[in-house]
């Protein structure tokens, strides 16, 4: 089965990341986030009972990027004081899952053709995440995310990365 | 405090938000109090309950710039990517 919605009761199962605020996010905020209809949070959930009962999450929700300073040059055809994008605000798997497993893989897939639903009816300038962890970088790379911005601060080196809607919309298979 | 960043707001606005919204932890509650009064208000205004998930991104004018562009680019062939929407496909 594909990701779905996070629902009443599943902030109780039994889900374990390596980062200890992800799993505090699963178990405390998902079902807020999810209740107040400002983000989504989807989960994806074993088929067997020998896999942790939640694969993996992930949360997603409209954001904007604010365009301060622009020189009208760049401005040129950007209308919007912002842009609107949509945010991948958590994405991970259970630590107990096998590394051999698609998890990360079917979740991305299902979280960017979510979005492009989106973009097709109310319209989205492309998707953005943040990573603190340098090896998901080359991860989400492979997938078509760009570094973006930059953060100097080394207490919380965060990494923005940005996948513009069009190029997920080209690789959409024709058949789909 | 949030409360401050409503201060430009009506003043019923503002009484509404001092005496319920801070202590309101039902976030349709409140998104439902805003929309009352024909107003648009964002989470981030009304510190509703997205975690600690910023919605306001700035990425700075080099950032916002270098993504602008991005925007504008010639769709792109990703492999890999299009490889995995081939493999999980939206409708299973």
């Amino acid at each position: 089965m594909p990701p779905d919605h996070f629902s009443a009761g599943d902030a109780e199962l039994d889900f374990q990341s390596r980062d200890p605020t992800f799993t505090d996010f699963f178990r405390t905020k998902a079902s807020v986030v999810e209740a107040s209809g400002f983000g989504r949070v989807f989960l994806l959930k074993a088929e067997s009972t020998e896999d942790p009962p939640v694969l993996g999450f992930y949360a997603i929700c409209m954001a904007r990027i604010a365009k301060p300073d622009l020189p009208p040059e760049q401005r040129e055809g950007a209308p919007a004081e912002q842009m609107p994008v949509a945010l991948l605000a958590q994405f991970g798997k259970d630590r107990r899952v096998s590394a051999a497993r698609d998890v990360a893989n079917e979740m991305m897939a299902d979280m960017i053709q979510r979005v492009l639903v989106v973009a097709e009816e109310i319209g989205c300038a492309g998707i953005i995440l943040d990573t603190r962890e340098p090896k998901l970088v080359l991860r989400y790379e492979k997938f078509g995310f760009r570094k973006v911005g930059h953060n100097p601060s080394k207490e919380k080196p965060n990494q923005k990365m940005f996948l513009p809607i069009q190029h997920a919309q080209a690789n959409v298979p024709k058949n789909q | 405090m949030a409360t401050e960043l409503i201060t430009d707001f009506e003043p019923q606005i503002r009484a509404w938000y001092s005496a319920e919204a801070g202590t309101n932890v039902g976030a349709k509650n409140a998104r439902i109090g805003a929309r009352s009064e024909g107003m648009v208000v964002s989470p981030r205004v009304l510190d509703l309950p997205l975690g600690n998930i910023e919605t306001d991104i700035d990425l700075g004018a080099d950032g916002a710039a270098q993504l602008l562009a991005m925007t504008r680019e010639k769709p792109l062939e990703i492999p890999e990517l299009a490889r995995i929407l081939a493999k999980y496909p939206r409708k299973r």
